[in-house]
């Protein structure tokens, strides 16, 4: 199965399993497997609970799995942990870092781990420090840094050797409106230079906004993945078209009938179920000559899709 | 792997928490010199002193006098007075005086004619030293021919070999050596001679003390070491280097040879009662802090050994590895570092291995500093096998308590608890062997001082790694020690019949090194 360099590279998660407690303990992961490619940013959401930091955990290899695999570069996270860290960076939800210890004299410490030479290492720091807006703060102790700070000096970390593959564990909590702008950009860039990122967040839109792909993880089961396709084809099919006709007529509601579920109410006519254009549904039916007063489409979210997901999948789990 | 492993074991030897544990480890050794210091080295050693030579000819008694301060360095304005009486002879006393210069030297003389036998009285007077003397001097006497120079106010021929305070030293002395040659010249070239004596001494019925042993003949070439060789009338010369089996009954003995072989000093004249031509000077007094011998020297560096090392080690390893490992890994600060290109088997062993290099590091150099602490006190190491089994019996002791502080960092889940259980741990293995003991000699209803009370004591030595220093002490002196809170009451054993072996003690050694570790590592990388 082990894979070696250049062959496969990319994050890849099979059989995770992760039980606390022993061998019948209580399942924090349960084989769990997906996959983050080339230059591909992975989204990852589910209730807190759901399993998120315990995938990130042990793909980063802080914390061991019960059964399953994780292989970073084809290294895997336990048996080749030092080539596979080498090709990772993570940055914790929380991060925890010597309190004692001087922001940049802490970044040369772990720039030593990855056989940085001294002078790269400083160079990168500086650069890193300065793009993430932490200059002049290099030489003060992280005791003194905010928990955006230490965000911030933690994606310094994680970037300092520039890693092919990245682990972004509620990477946008606690970032101001700006700092968020900051990490889609970063993602962008990460993207762009073929990286895979592995992103977990409470902030649906921006998962939404970021992602090419999102995997959904419930209860330590992965109960969903789609791509941005997907996603954008089912929030389609989710959404209802609502119009205001004042001279609909039988045949223009049969136009409507045609194109999906149609619901007559009092002032308004919503149309559900359709899957194309919504342009071009208010076009034809200006051309047949009815008046459109108002023509609006209502979307579902990704987070109505997200709570029916899991509210699918509880109930499916409550009856297994 | 090598890489990182030695990058983070650097880094953890270069933590201030390793350095200050280190600087508190080589601090110990120095709380062993109130038991060194019992014998209190004295002071400065005599005061301001002189010699006064006198040598006839035909123009009568010439005197050279020296003054020197206890440094042995030259010192003027004492002032010699001589008064020679001379029998049938009208007037019969004849004076003479002179002051010493800026080289502490003094010249004079007192015409009186010769065949006779003169009294002479001699005063040297400064501000700090009166010194007087009186006797005969029977010119033309085999001991005196004419020319001779003659020691006139010592009591020859100790005071001839002067013991004075060294310039750069004060707890050091010199031998300071004052001669005039014929005619009252330098003595250039005459060397000074020393041997090392072990006189068999007893004690007699009165309370005094006889030594025999001491070699008659006088010292030279042939049976004795070259001190060093005179060059002027006073000068000071460096202890001989000292030797490995003082006892208090030691001696030095110290003869001053002509350039023409004769051994100057016994031709002293006028004490018929010295049998011996050489000088002997106890050691104790050119080694001031001799009181204590080797033996008690290697006894008290033994014991502290065993009892202030074996005592804090345990403190200090905990301690140490608190803050080198079990913070970061109850706080989850290690993850940090785990996260970046290390294995958990070698960012273990790093952070294990260079606290215990750094901290076996200041264990061999306490010890070295106690040793060398017994041997400015003893003149003498203590011995290389006791210092070797020693030094590696406190490395096991720190390799356990390394080992087992780490273990405990991955068995509970705090600072606060991690803490307190090694604390607890450290208190009751170093504190309460004792009470431990004697509540397992109750329950087996073993009387208290048993060889079955001993078993059980020694039994607890071997499962307790704050003891394996104890087993060793007890192995090579015989004598086992029972640690409590109050006291430390030790009793004669023969260690073999209580299993203390060196094969023993070996694998007992291997055991306290190897589980911890193993039991650590298996944890640390096995779980989260």
């Amino acid at each position: 199965m082990e894979t070696l360099g250049a062959a496969s590279l990319m994050i890849e998660i099979a059989n995770l399993t992760k039980r606390y407690g022993g061998g019948r303990g209580v399942a924090a992961l349960d084989d769990v497997t997906f996959s983050v490619s080339d230059g591909e940013i992975v989204g990852f959401v589910g209730l807190n609970g759901a399993g998120k930091t315990t995938t990130i955990r042990i793909t980063s290899g802080v914390a061991l799995p019960s059964s399953g695999k994780v292989s970073i570069d084809g290294y895997d996270i336990v048996t080749r942990k030092r080539e596979a860290s080498e090709c990772l960076g993570w940055v914790p939800e929380f991060p925890n870092y010597e309190q004692n210890a001087r922001a940049k004299n802490l970044l040369l410490y772990f720039a030593g781990f990855h056989q940085l030479e001294r002078g790269v290492a400083e160079r990168r720091a500086s650069e890193l420090f300065q793009r993430l807006e932490l200059s002049g703060n290099e030489g003060k102790k992280l005791s003194a840094y905010s928990q955006g700070m230490k965000k911030r000096f933690s994606l310094s970390l994680a970037l300092l050797p520039d890693p092919k593959n990245l682990l972004f564990d509620e990477l946008l909590n606690g970032l101001d409106p700006q700092g968020i702008q900051f990490i889609r950009s970063l993602m962008l860039d990460l993207k762009k230079n073929g990286k895979s990122v592995l992103l977990s967040s409470h902030i649906l839109s921006e998962i939404e906004v970021m992602s090419d792909r999102i995997v959904f993880i419930n209860r330590g089961r992965i109960i969903k993945v789609v791509t941005k396709s997907e996603l954008a084809s089912i929030e389609r099919s989710k959404s209802v078209i609502r119009m205001v006709v004042p001279n609909l007529s039988e045949a223009g509601l049969d136009y409507l009938r045609g194109l999906g579920s149609v619901s007559v109410e009092p002032e308004s006519v919503s149309l559900s179920g359709f899957e194309g254009d919504p342009s071009a549904v208010s076009a034809e039916l200006m051309r047949r000559g009815f008046l459109l007063r108002e023509f609006s489409l209502e979307k579902t979210s990704l987070e109505e899709y997200f709570f029916k997901l899991v509210g699918e999948s509880s109930g499916s789990q409550a009856a297994a | 792997m090598t890489g990182p492993f030695l990058y983070d074991a650097k880094r953890t030897l270069t933590s201030k928490t390793v350095m200050v544990a280190v600087a508190a480890m080589v601090l110990l050794s120095l709380a062993v010199l109130p038991d060194f210091s019992a014998g209190a080295a004295p002071g400065a050693s005599g005061g301001n002193t002189s010699q006064l030579f006198v040598y006839y000819n035909s123009g009568g008694y010439h005197f050279v006098g020296f003054a020197w301060n206890q440094f042995g360095q030259p010192l003027s304005g004492t002032r010699f007075d001589v008064n020679v009486t001379v029998p049938n002879l009208s007037p019969n006393v004849a004076s003479g005086s002179d002051v010493s210069d800026s080289s502490g030297e003094a010249e004079f003389t007192v015409a009186v004619p010769d065949n006779y036998t003169y009294s002479v009285s001699a005063t040297a007077t400064a501000p700090d030293l009166t010194v007087a003397t009186s006797g005969t001097i029977t010119p033309f006497s085999s001991a005196t021919p004419p020319g001779a120079s003659v020691p006139l106010l010592s009591d020859l021929p100790q005071e001839v070999f002067a013991v004075v305070t060294d310039g750069g030293n004060g707890t050091a002395r010199d031998i300071l050596v004052s001669w005039a040659g014929p005619d009252g010249t330098p003595p250039v070239g005459y060397k000074v001679y020393y041997k090392f004596v072990f006189p068999q001494c007893q004690t007699s019925g009165n309370g005094g003390t006889s030594c025999v042993g001491q070699p008659q003949q006088p010292l030279g070439q042939t049976n004795a070491k070259l001190l060093g060789t005179m060059s002027s009338y006073v000068q000071v010369f460096h202890v001989p280097q000292s030797e490995t089996n003082f006892t208090v009954t030691t001696g030095v003995l110290i003869g001053l040879v002509a350039p023409n072989g004769t051994n100057v000093v016994a031709i002293t004249p006028g004490d018929s009662a010295r049998s011996d031509p050489n000088a002997l000077i106890p050691v104790s007094s050119l080694y001031p802090s001799d009181s204590l011998t080797s033996a008690q020297g290697s006894q008290i560096a033994t014991a502290s050994f065993a009892s202030i090392f074996g005592l804090f080690i345990p403190l200090l390893a905990i301690v140490g590895t608190y803050n080198t490992y079990g913070k970061d890994r109850v706080t989850g600060i290690l993850e940090s570092v785990l996260a970046q290109p290390v294995t958990r088997r070698g960012l273990s062993l790093s952070r294990y291995l260079s606290t215990f290099a750094a901290m076996s590091a200041a264990i061999v150099v306490s010890v070295a500093i106690v040793d060398l602490i017994a041997q400015s006190f003893t003149h003498s190491f203590v011995s290389p096998s006791i210092v070797i089994s020693s030094t590696g019996a406190l490395v096991v002791e720190l390799a356990a308590f390394i080992g087992i502080a780490m273990l405990l960092s991955h068995l509970v889940k705090s600072s606060g608890t991690l803490i307190g259980l090694s604390v607890a741990l450290f208190l009751v293995i170093d504190f309460f062997q004792g009470l431990i003991v004697t509540i397992a000699a109750t329950i087996l209803q073993i009387s208290r001082g048993s060889v079955a009370y001993y078993r059980i004591s020694v039994a607890l030595d071997f499962l307790n790694p704050a003891q394996f220093i104890s087993l060793v002490e007890t192995y090579f002196t015989n004598v086992v020690r029972f640690v409590g809170i109050i006291s430390t009451p030790s009793f004669s054993i023969t260690p073999q019949d209580y299993g203390i072996t060196a094969p023993a003690i070996v694998l007992t050694g291997a055991l306290w090194i190897s589980i911890p570790l193993v039991c650590f590592l298996y944890l640390a990388i096995r779980r989260d």
